[in-house]
């Protein structure tokens, strides 16, 4: 990390330095290669020029030598002599003599008529005489560039004039090397003659030569031209060392540069790196004193700012840790600093003892006398729990107007005594501005790890110890084992059994209701059965208590009302004349929607609504009459029968029961048990048949063991029994089955004993 | 380049009518060059009386040839006297006589006699500007032309109309002074007979060759 740090910072410092220095260099050193080239080509055609016209000036001058040499020749007497003496060998031999002298390649003499008088050397075959002379006899002399068997030749012709002779003397001369040489050796430049078709180009520049071609004669086939050249190779030489010397330097001040960017990111590199690492100590927690920087300026300025930032983060994180571990009001350790506490005392390992208090009312206190002044109280409720503590014990506000404390381990008693001396000192009478001012609290006591062994445990533990001791009003009440596994037991039936309805896991038994008249399998009771996959089968009491604290009752309800409907279409579908008994929870009373529920699940129901009974528990109809009453009057009117459950446990006033919509009475099992052996039970039973049919109810008796209890309730009149002795709860499935045994002991049932009088 | 037409006459056999009158015209020479009249241009007709050798002389003096150019008939004898206080050598290539006078001073051993006709130039060996000429005839010249070019003449004619006579033209400027220009021109004769020679610019004097170089430095 720091590597790639050092790396990236001195990286892109040196490549940018070296990148910057290798632009400019490399422009520089190429904008100087470029003018050297072209200088170099500026200086060659310059030269080149120059040698054109020191070729021209050479070229001049040497034809003006020939012509005065043979000037001299035409003038001389004994040439003319030979000439005029019309002896053509004597001519002949004078005219050679005379080319000789003037190092002529060829000569010829003509007369006017362009007669040949002599003629020394061979003549070329094509021999432009009659242009020379013409040109001749306009300026006096005519001089002219040829070529001649690839070879450069001057043509000049001059008159030989004497008196009485009247001639043209024509002589060529080669353009050897010897005149190229003196050409190059003026010029600087490497001079030739060439022959042959000429180019257009009067300047070529190729890799090797600056080329100048100077055309003779006029252009054609067979041309002469003076080639000027330079030759490039030297030149070239000196441009490439010249070159190599730019890169040279080029390349030393790239390193350089690339040294000088080191040492600068070293330089701003370390400080910088050392605050990193300053910065970095700063954000472990830890507290490292600043790098000492010796530049000044902004390294100075972040080395000043980091420190500030440590300072500023040290006192905020104390702040911040005071705040997330101490209550503001108390200035006691919070719930979280008291469980960290907690902790440390499981992990260490050492037994210890807890005491709980909650200020009963404490909200009333705020509603009533303000939040200022439940703030007063909590603070002298710290104080005095604080005073009342023994050392080495901890105390935390955890809560609205709840106190917790660790104390040492004690015994139960000296625990007990503890708490009943804390609480004394809470609920002593208290001065809170001038008002006297006096509490009630709840304490509770634990004994770790006996009683729990975590934090959660202890949570949880805490607050179900606090409940109990509320619900019961004990001023100290210490956790009770096992208590706490209920709960969880509880809080595990809550929640598996929302799965448990839509999973369709609950099942539904049916328990026959018989026509005691004629013992004829009338009706079924619906019963909810859960067999839990952990905790085994659940009796409904117990689940559906819970499923009323919890709130899933109306779901429950709503999912037995639809399961017996399905079940009763199937059993009509087999041609089963039974009718169905639902029990509606309290809370199923209270809701309005209920005999919609019932409507829909029932909505295709085959038989008479009569023929499905509703039963209602007595307390369920006394806790919210009238709700209960708006209700039953819905369900009413739907048609279904509606039954007064478990009658004679609760304290219903008869009053309250005569106002009632419902048809039917169930007469509480305790009192049918043992209805055989106890005289009393059968007073009440009797005489409650007797109330009910006064006010025009039927009665149904539940919990029919024997064929005695049967036969006394039939004889009193009961219109309806149910109990083991007539059927057990049987599946759905098996409800056809059961109305056979049953119609086999038709006889049994209606059988009557006659007593004899 | 100018060339005379060359009728070959022969005068001797040519048949002369003496019964017509000769007939008189005025000749007008003219540079065919420049269009101006040629001064002094010697002019010989056929027609013309003979000429009978003469001696003469030509002198150097001033390093000149003097006269300039001598009409002479043919056999005439002809001496070079030098008046110079320089020698001279006085010799010409003319096919009409070759003649070499080397080096002397005051007269020569003997004249020399000029047995063809032609022109003949003389010149120095020494002095190259001295040059003359003689122009050796069988005929005595018609006349020299006047300032205008013009030469009164007097050409034969015939009866019936049909003459024609030759007549021969020269001066020293001519292109081709080596000889004489021909003409020949028939009757009706024209008035004024306009012939044309051509005549090379007068020398501006001084040496050829420094003119050469002269042009070679303006390069």
């Amino acid at each position: 990390m720091a590597v790639a740090h050092r790396i990236g910072f001195r990286g892109r410092l040196v490549t940018v330095m070296v990148a910057l220095v290798a632009v400019v260099s490399l422009s520089i050193g190429g904008l100087l290669m470029l003018y050297l080239f072209e200088d170099e080509k500026v200086r060659a055609k310059e030269q080149l020029r120059l040698g054109e016209r020191v070729a021209d000036e050479v070229l001049d001058r040497r034809t003006s030598l020939i012509l005065s040499r043979l000037d001299v020749v035409v003038r001389d007497f004994g040439f003319r002599s030979a000439v005029a003496s019309g002896d053509r060998p004597t001519a002949d031999s004078a005219l050679a003599n005379q080319a000789r002298r003037v190092g002529a390649r060829f000569a010829v003499l003509l007369d006017n008529d362009s007669t040949t008088l002599a003629e020394s050397g061979t003549l070329p075959d094509q021999f432009p005489s009659g242009q020379l002379l013409a040109e001749a006899r306009q300026s006096g002399y005519a001089s002219r560039m040829a070529v001649f068997e690839d070879e450069g030749v001057e043509l000049i012709a001059i008159p030989v004039e004497a008196p009485g002779l009247r001639a043209w003397l024509i002589a060529g001369f080669s353009l050897g090397t010897e005149l190229s040489d003196v050409i190059s050796r003026l010029s600087g430049t490497e001079a030739q003659f060439r022959t042959g078709a000429g180019s257009e180009a009067s300047f070529l520049e190729s890799t090797q030569y600056f080329t100048r071609i100077v055309n003779l004669t006029e252009n054609g086939p067979s041309a002469l031209h003076l080639l000027l050249q330079i030759n490039r190779e030297a030149s070239l030489a000196n441009y490439y060392r010249r070159a190599v010397e730019i890169l040279l330097l080029v390349s030393t001040v790239l390193v350089l540069a690339a040294l000088i960017a080191l040492m600068i990111a070293r330089n701003m590199g370390r400080p910088v790196l050392q605050l990193a690492d300053y910065a970095r100590a700063i954000g472990d927690g830890r507290t490292p004193s600043p790098p000492p920087i010796r530049a000044g300026g902004e390294l100075a300025q972040l080395r000043q700012a980091l420190g500030d930032m440590l300072s500023k983060l040290r006192d905020r994180e104390d702040q911040i840790r005071h705040a997330a571990s101490h209550d503001e009001i108390t200035g006691l350790p919070n719930r979280n600093a008291f469980l960290s506490q907690l902790r440390e005392q499981f992990s260490s390992g050492r037994p210890c003892s807890l005491l709980g208090l909650r200020i009963n009312d404490l909200s009333d206190v705020n509603d009533t006398l303000g939040l200022e002044f439940g703030d007063k109280v909590l603070r002298a409720v710290s104080a005095r729990l604080a005073d009342q503590l023994p050392d080495m014990s901890t105390l935390a506000r955890t809560g609205g107007g709840e106190f917790l404390m660790m104390t040492p381990e004690q015994s139960e008693e000296e625990l007990e005594a503890q708490a009943n001396g804390l609480r004394l000192a809470v609920e002593s009478p208290l001065m809170i501005e001038t008002t006297p001012f006096s509490l009630r609290c709840t304490m509770v006591t634990l004994q770790l790890p006996a009683d729990a062994m975590n934090t959660d445990q202890v949570r949880r533990r805490l607050n179900l110890t606090f409940e109990q001791a509320q619900k019961n009003r004990q001023a100290v009440t210490h956790y009770q084992p096992g208590h706490d596994e209920t709960h969880l037991r509880e809080l595990q039936i809550i929640s598996d059994l929302h799965a448990a309805i839509t999973g369709n896991s609950l099942h539904m038994n049916y328990q026959p209701k018989l026509e005691m008249a004629c013992a004829s399998f009338h009706q079924a009771e619906a019963l909810v059965r859960w067999i839990h996959p952990e905790l085994g089968f659940i009796s409904p009491e117990e689940f559906i208590l819970l499923a009323e604290k919890s709130g899933q009752i109306n779901e429950l309800t709503r999912h037995i009302l639809h399961r017996v409907a399905e079940d009763a279409s199937e059993w009509h579908a087999a041609g089963l004349d039974v009718g169905v008994a639902i029990n509606l929870s309290t809370l199923d009373l209270t809701r309005p929607d209920l005999p919609i529920d019932v409507a829909e699940a029932f909505s295709r129901w085959q038989l008479p609504m009569s023929r499905i009974t509703l039963e209602v528990t007595e307390s369920a109809l006394m806790d919210d009459p009238e709700a209960a009453l708006a209700t039953l009057r819905r369900l009413r009117q739907l048609g279904v029968t509606l039954s007064v459950d478990d009658f004679g446990t609760g304290y219903s006033s008869l009053s309250q029961l005569r106002k009632l919509p419902v048809q039917e009475l169930k007469i509480d099992k305790s009192f049918v048990l043992h209805l055989d052996t106890e005289p009393q039970d059968q007073l009440i039973v009797q005489s409650t048949i007797d109330m009910a049919h006064g006010l025009g109810l039927r009665v149904v008796a539940e919990g029919i063991e024997n064929l005695e209890s049967w036969n006394l309730l039939r004889d009193w009149g009961c219109e309806l029994g149910q109990g083991f002795f007539l059927s057990r709860p049987v599946a759905a499935t098996d409800l056809q089955a059961t109305e056979q045994l049953l119609s086999n002991r038709q006889q049994e049932l209606t059988y009557t004993e006659v007593t004899l009088p | 380049m100018y060339r005379p037409i060359i009728t070959l006459i022969i005068a001797l056999t040519s048949p002369i009518c003496l019964g017509a009158e000769p007939t008189g015209l005025t000749l007008v020479l003219t540079d065919s060059t420049t269009g101006q009249p040629v001064v002094n241009a010697v002019v010989i007709l056929d027609s013309g009386t003979e000429n009978q050798p003469t001696e003469a002389e030509i002198i150097q003096k001033n390093r000149e040839f003097q006269p300039h150019t001598l009409v002479i008939a043919r056999n005439s004898k002809v001496d070079f006297p030098n008046r110079d206080n320089t020698q001279h050598h006085v010799y010409s290539f003319s096919p009409a006589k070759v003649f070499d006078l080397e080096l002397y001073a005051g007269r020569p051993e003997e004249p020399i006699t000029f047995d063809q006709t032609g022109v003949v130039e003389i010149g120095c060996n020494i002095h190259d500007n001295m040059q003359g000429f003689l122009l050796v005839t069988d005929v005595t010249p018609a006349g020299y032309t006047d300032d205008q070019g013009l030469l009164d003449l007097h050409l034969p004619a015939s009866a019936d109309g049909s003459a024609e006579s030759g007549l021969r033209v020269w001066h020293p400027r001519m292109t081709d002074n080596t000889r004489m220009a021909r003409f020949t021109v028939n009757q009706p004769y024209p008035e004024p007979l306009e012939l044309a020679v051509e005549l090379s610019p007068e020398p501006a004097g001084g040496d050829r060759l420094d003119g050469l170089q002269k042009r070679f430095r303006e390069l």
